[in-house]
């Protein structure tokens, strides 16, 4: 006996296996660096800065995807230590001191973008960092701030202990200890001032395509109960 | 232990187990009587799994959540495909809790009840930023319900909730001990369909009241202003916001289970629960506890108890069941009249006691009730007299298994 099932038996085989190749084929034509091979190291690891006399470790484990040397500098990509946020970009040296990096996390739970890291430095020399944010805006409303804390107690003051550059880059001088960076960004801070430079359908993308989307399927589907009724019905 | 981008294998792999699960069921089942129920809890568990894909993909380890468990609680679907126009998950209309970790959309009652507070405005939300207004947010909502609903109506209470599956599950278990189960009368099936309306609307006026502090400027209610920050007791009253997600029984169902799994950690969950017998708390109250006990004891008597009673229901039956929507609404159970001899089967086997398909004579016989759960369709003995249909397609029929 045919099976009353068999229509849909071959509708949902022949849309699945559709799905699957297509689920199959779109990361495989997407793939990029997720393709890469990362390099792991140890807190074994020390990457030295002989000129400096000052060398850079890490407290716990971690991947990089590249460690480059250049100007007395440390330059890692797609950085990962253990329990801590990726870093894309860090450039990181250290002059007359070892650093240790012990970690880098991000959040956003107060409504506006942190990063904080943390290291422990040995020795009274000078670090410079660069966490890979980008350029800091300037103006007479500054959008983005710095602190930096040592030993979880001491603010150090910007200008006589810490400095920034318009790239980015954080040098701090003269501390030793557990140090900690952090960087608030408030340009995100209620939103809807940055939106407020987008044309308006694309303030309101969303809201405008569910619209859009209720009234095509409104429209087909009077199109079928339309057809549906012209066709004998079987029902009574 | 990080995972890097495991979705790309995980993915395909869940999509190729569903359908060559489904092909299975298919050749594989005999009883023509149980092969669309087999098929219907197939596809529960499987509609559980992408519900809270989360829990599998990545990525793990992250320390902000580290009091939550291994696992995160953030979105998969919708968080940040949407932007801050609409972060918070796409709106299914099934009880996809918001609370546990790891689920990949969201219970669109929860979404209208944090959207009416307090987000009037461009403001700060729970852990995001939204650029669109509350008003704005809760038109999305109900333009996602109403979409779902006209496409696939309460297919999604059959075929497609968490809570539904536990519901037969619990069904499963009481027929394993070969008890029967009960009936309401039809006045009082009738008067618990009626009061999901109720239920809704209650619920959400106690929401506008409840953040009546943001929304007006001032408490209408003394002491239902938050005192502190989220995870204090202070601050916990600001959850009062969502009345309905403190006595809604999939929130302890999903943390319960998520606890048990390993994915939460029960010290931070009772960390955050306060009062004597847990009056207050953002994930498990004396309340919510207390419904849950109820449905499930009420489930295993009652078949599909929640589903007669679910307000999530009522708000996608509104869209589907009900003109005008019912004209146009594309998933309707059929029936021929000629070919039906009132035997009564599909009466007995609804889970959810819905009449009409065996009352009215003929044609479109879906109500507000109907689950679509097909099992009138599967336990009908005759040939072509009920079937279900999609955009006029027939997607299932019954037929005649006394000849098999």
């Amino acid at each position: 006996m045919a099976c009353s099932l068999g229509t849909i038996n071959s509708y949902i085989v022949s849309a699945g296996v559709a799905i699957i190749v297509i689920i199959i084929i779109f990361p495989l034509s997407c793939s990029n660096a997720q393709a890469q091979t990362n390099i792991a190291f140890n807190p074994v690891d020390q990457f030295s800065i002989p000129a400096y006399n000052g060398s850079i470790s890490f407290a716990v484990n971690g991947t990089y995807f590249t460690a480059t040397f250049e100007n007395n500098s440390w330059t890692f990509t797609n950085l990962l230590l253990t329990g801590s946020a990726p870093l894309e970009n860090f450039e990181v040296s250290t002059q007359n001191s070892n650093l240790t990096i012990l970690s880098y996390l991000t959040s956003n739970i107060t409504g506006f973008q942190i990063e904080q890291l943390r290291y422990v430095v040995e020795g009274r020399g000078k670090q410079i960092v660069n966490l890979g944010l980008g350029p800091e805006e300037s103006g007479l409303s500054p959008i983005y701030e710095w602190s930096v804390v040592v030993n979880g107690k001491t603010f150090l003051s910007e200008g006589a202990d810490w400095s920034v550059s318009n790239d980015g880059t954080m040098t701090i001088n003269g501390e030793s200890g557990n140090v900690s960076l952090v960087h608030f960004n408030f340009s995100d801070f209620g939103s809807s001032a940055s939106n407020s430079n987008l044309p308006f359908y694309q303030q309101h993308s969303v809201v405008i395509g569910i619209a859009t989307t209720v009234a095509v399927v409104v429209v087909i589907a009077v199109g079928i109960k339309v057809k549906n009724k012209e066709k004998p019905s079987e029902s009574g | 232990m990080t995972w890097e981008n495991p979705s790309y294998i995980i993915l395909p792999v869940f999509a190729l187990i569903v359908v060559v699960g489904i092909y299975l069921i298919f050749k594989l089942a005999k009883d023509k009587t149980s092969k669309i129920s087999s098929l219907r809890i197939f596809v529960q568990i499987s509609a559980v799994f992408a519900v809270f894909m989360g829990l599998i993909l990545g990525p793990f380890d992250v320390p902000l959540f580290q009091p939550l468990g291994p696992s995160p609680r953030s979105l998969l679907v919708g968080g940040n495909l949407l932007g801050n126009q609409f972060p918070d998950g796409f709106s299914v209309p099934i009880l996809a809790c918001y609370y546990p970790n790891g689920r990949t959309v969201t219970c669109p009652i929860w979404q209208l009840q944090a959207y009416i507070f307090p987000f009037w405005n461009y403001s700060r939300g729970y852990d995001v930023l939204y650029s669109t207004s509350g008003l704005e947010k809760i038109g999305i909502v109900i333009g996602l319900i109403a979409l779902a609903s006209i496409i696939l109506g309460r297919f999604f209470c059959g075929w497609l909730c968490p809570f539904g599956l536990y519901m037969d599950v619990l069904t499963r278990i009481r027929k394993a001990t070969r008890l029967r189960h009960l009936h309401f009368s039809e006045k009082t099936n009738t008067a618990l369909a009626q009061s999901r309306y109720i239920i809704i609307a209650v619920f959400l006026i106690l929401s506008v009241i409840f953040g009546s502090y943001a929304i007006f400027g001032h408490q209408l209610i003394p002491g239902t202003s938050p005192g502190g920050p989220e995870g204090t007791e202070a601050g916990n009253v600001g959850f009062l916001n969502e009345p309905f997600c403190q006595v809604c029984p999939m929130r302890p169902l999903c943390v319960f289970i998520e606890c048990a799994l390993g994915s939460m950690k029960w010290s931070y969950v009772s960390k955050i629960t306060y009062g004597p017998l847990w009056s207050l708390g953002s994930y498990v109250t004396s309340v919510d506890l207390a419904v849950l006990i109820a449905f499930t004891i009420l489930a295993l008597a009652y078949r599909r108890f929640w589903c007669r009673i679910c307000p999530l229901g009522g708000l996608t039956a509104l869209f589907s069941s009900f003109t005008p929507f019912k004209q146009i609404a594309m998933t309707r159970l059929n029936k021929n009249e000629q070919k039906c001899t009132k035997c009564g089967v599909c009466k007995r086997v609804c889970p959810t006691q819905a009449t009409d398909v065996f009352e009215k004579k003929g044609g479109d016989v879906t109500e507000s009730r109907c689950i679509l759960c097909a099992r009138c369709v599967e336990a009908c003995p005759y040939d072509d007299a009920l079937e279900l249909k999609f955009a006029g397609k027939t997607m299932m029929k019954s037929r005649n298994w006394l000849e098999q």
